[in-house]
């Protein structure tokens, strides 16, 4: 694999290496080699565009900012979760307090 | 009406016996628009191996994956022996992950179950990546202590020969006491015809 088709790779999946290293013992050597080449060749054009948009990403960059953007998220949804949980008992207190909620024993 | 000079087939295909049941040598004919439109013929056996030659699995969980997940490590599905293979067409399937035998669009399918939940685990991803893409499943609630969970998914992804997918997971929130369970993890795919 060349650096230029190995730019184009890294664009599209996560690891150009890997991901060849698959393609070679499943497909065999030759296969692996066609399959390369046809990759490269359908996706250098949105990596070209890309490239000259200036906003160039590679894959493993969009998926590292997706999953920060998906940590943010769960922050959330755990913060509601803790406030909804804090809810909850102090709605228990007050139903004590007030008498219509007894506890066993 | 036929045209001059012209042989009409329809008659003669509709007066012939019916099979039922066609196998792999059976031959049909075909214009081949590729070579100035001359008849070939063309086997039930090529038929089937271009609709559905291109690869089918479908494979479970053999053995529980225990305290894997829960403290947002990503726990990727893969490994030796961990996967059984019900079928594996064309040897597309191999630890967890499902390689491409054409490019195309690919049906991928499964389930995934969870157990060991604590009530702070209030996050979940399910993640099928794809060499081309990778497709996000979140679960976002308050699970009852121990409880389990289980989630189905499918869809259809556009995939170049020799690309991969396979599972990964993130659970969030609280230590790493949740499984991956056996036998009722599964996950399968197969090229759509073109």
């Amino acid at each position: 694999m060349n650096n230029s088709e190995r730019n184009v790779l890294a664009f599209v999946v996560p690891d150009p290496d890997e991901w060849y290293r698959n393609a070679a013992e499943v497909l065999g050597e030759e296969r692996a080699k066609k399959a390369l080449k046809a990759k490269v060749e359908r996706h250098r054009p949105a990596y070209e565009a890309a490239l000259a948009s200036g906003k160039m990403k590679t894959r493993a960059q969009r998926d590292a900012e997706k999953e920060a953007e998906f940590a943010v998220q769960a922050e959330k949804v755990m913060e509601e979760a803790l406030i909804q949980q804090k809810m909850r008992k102090i709605a228990i207190r007050e139903l004590q307090a007030e008498g219509k909620l007894t506890t066993n024993g | 009406m036929p045209e001059h000079n012209t042989i009409d087939h329809g008659p003669l295909i509709h007066a012939a016996t019916e099979k039922t049941t066609p196998v792999d040598a059976d031959e049909v004919g075909l214009v081949d628009s590729a070579a100035s439109n001359v008849l070939k013929r063309l086997t039930w056996g090529n038929i089937k191996e271009t609709l559905f030659g291109n690869g089918s699995f479908h494979a479970y969980l053999s053995s529980t994956r225990s305290n894997v997940l829960g403290t947002w490590t990503s726990y990727s599905v893969v490994g030796s022996g961990i996967w059984t293979e019900i079928v594996d067409n064309g040897g597309c399937f191999s630890n967890g992950y499902y390689t491409a035998q054409k490019t195309g669009l690919h049906f991928i399918s499964g389930m995934v179950a969870l157990a060991g939940l604590t009530a702070n685990h209030v996050w979940k991803s399910f993640i099928v990546s794809t060499s081309n893409h990778s497709y996000y499943f979140h679960l976002s609630n308050s699970p009852a202590s121990g409880d389990a969970y289980r989630t189905t998914f499918g869809f259809i992804a556009d995939m170049d020969e020799g690309d991969t997918a396979h599972i990964s997971l993130v659970v969030a929130n609280d230590t790493a006491t949740v499984d991956v369970v056996q036998d009722i993890t599964f996950f399968s795919a197969y090229q759509l015809p073109e």
